[in-house]
């Protein structure tokens, strides 16, 4: 299971994403946190949202988009991203979901979130290829257990 | 990789290298309790080999020797040699049946070699769990390469050599100081497979397992790894 076991360490770990994030993207208008694949998606609590309230903790006004199953266009996206002044899309896995590749061009920079022992080495890099060639900026990756 | 990072996948694979090393300590333990209990007491018998003829150091068949070897050299290693057979077990064990003594087997006697070129001494030693039976084996097996020797090396050959007891057959302790080295040996041989087999595993796991992992994997930071 993932290591963010109980709110407060999903807290924790937020408020540390926050901070970084404050310095390697401090010009990011729209985030995307997603997984590497809809398989290793195991977090009993959102650290996006929880992200989010580290936004608007900081006062900065935070909207929070959960991507569905809908396949939107990248400028349906971008108009989406653009009703807020900072916006933070949680994803699917990346490697499985087509709306969450779609997100990932639209938003500023991704944040992919990966699980030590069990996300593969081979599905990380294939993925790295795949949004560098589609122009999407990584801004770092998530470890957790 | 550093020595930090050897010792990282060594945590990481504990449980294979305990395992490993569990059954190792386990199974060295085992050989060395059962050969330390089983070598038993070892009989020995020392006898004298000289080549009839030493003056004139040819063979019958001559193309028997090798470059430098002595007639000498050629019977004290023959009877070396057949010492070692069945045949000789079989004797052995046949003189020690009415005594109501365990018999011999071809595996329990060895020997070697020493003394000068021409004057050779063939030190044989046979071991057995009963102490008793090594003692008269080492005697029967001394009279069987020295008085019956030509049953087993052969009339011509018997006749060709000069050979005799020079010590009387003795029985002590079969050695085991090997026994202890063999089994550091072994313990020692299990820690590295358990290692090698650790790093092996670490690395045929596709997974990521750390922070370096994923930066090669993505060429990207990671922003928080949660602990």
């Amino acid at each position: 299971m993932i290591e963010v076991r109980h709110p407060s360490a999903a807290d924790e770990t937020a408020r540390l994403l926050f901070a970084r994030l404050q310095i390697v993207q401090p010009n990011a208008h729209s985030l995307l946190l997603a997984w590497t694949t809809d398989a290793d998606r195991a977090a009993r609590v959102s650290i996006a949202a929880l992200l989010a309230d580290a936004y608007r903790g900081a006062g900065r006004e935070t909207a929070l988009i959960e991507l569905g199953d809908e396949l939107l266009t990248v400028d349906d996206m971008r108009a989406a991203l653009a009703r807020s002044p900072f916006t933070i899309v949680q994803g699917a896995g990346l490697a499985d979901s087509p709306a969450t590749i779609v997100a990932a061009r639209a938003v500023d920079a991704v944040v992919i979130l990966v699980r030590r022992g069990r996300t593969k080495r081979s599905t990380l890099a294939a993925l790295r290829s795949e949004l560098v060639a589609a122009g999407v900026s990584i801004a770092g990756a998530v470890l957790l257990d | 990789m550093t020595w930090s990072d050897y010792l990282a996948t060594f945590r990481r694979r504990w449980v294979i290298v305990a395992v490993i090393v569990v059954f190792d300590v386990l199974a060295a333990g085992l050989l060395f309790y059962r050969s330390y209990h089983h070598a038993g007491w070892q009989g020995s018998v020392t006898i004298y080999v000289a080549d009839v003829g030493a003056t004139n150091t040819t063979l019958e068949t001559t193309d028997q020797l090798l470059a430098g070897e002595t007639a000498a050299d050629f019977f004290a290693d023959d009877i070396k040699d057949v010492a070692q057979s069945a045949s000789v077990a079989d004797f052995v064990s046949s003189r020690l049946q009415p005594l109501g003594l365990p018999n011999s087997d071809p595996g329990s006697i060895s020997g070697t070699v020493g003394g000068q070129r021409t004057d050779r001494t063939v030190n044989l030693w046979i071991t057995n769990p009963n102490e008793e039976t090594a003692l008269r084996a080492a005697g029967v097996l001394g009279q069987a390469m020295t008085v019956d020797r030509a049953r087993f090396i052969g009339a011509k050959m018997a006749r060709r050599t000069y050979a005799r007891v020079i010590s009387p057959a003795t029985v002590g302790r079969a050695p085991t100081s090997h026994d202890l080295l063999n089994f550091g040996l072994r313990v020692a041989l299990g820690v590295l497979v358990a290692l090698g087999v650790a790093l092996l595993w670490d690395a045929l796991d596709p997974a990521v397992r750390d922070r370096d992992d994923v930066e090669r994997a993505l060429e990207a930071p990671v922003l928080v790894a949660a602990r």
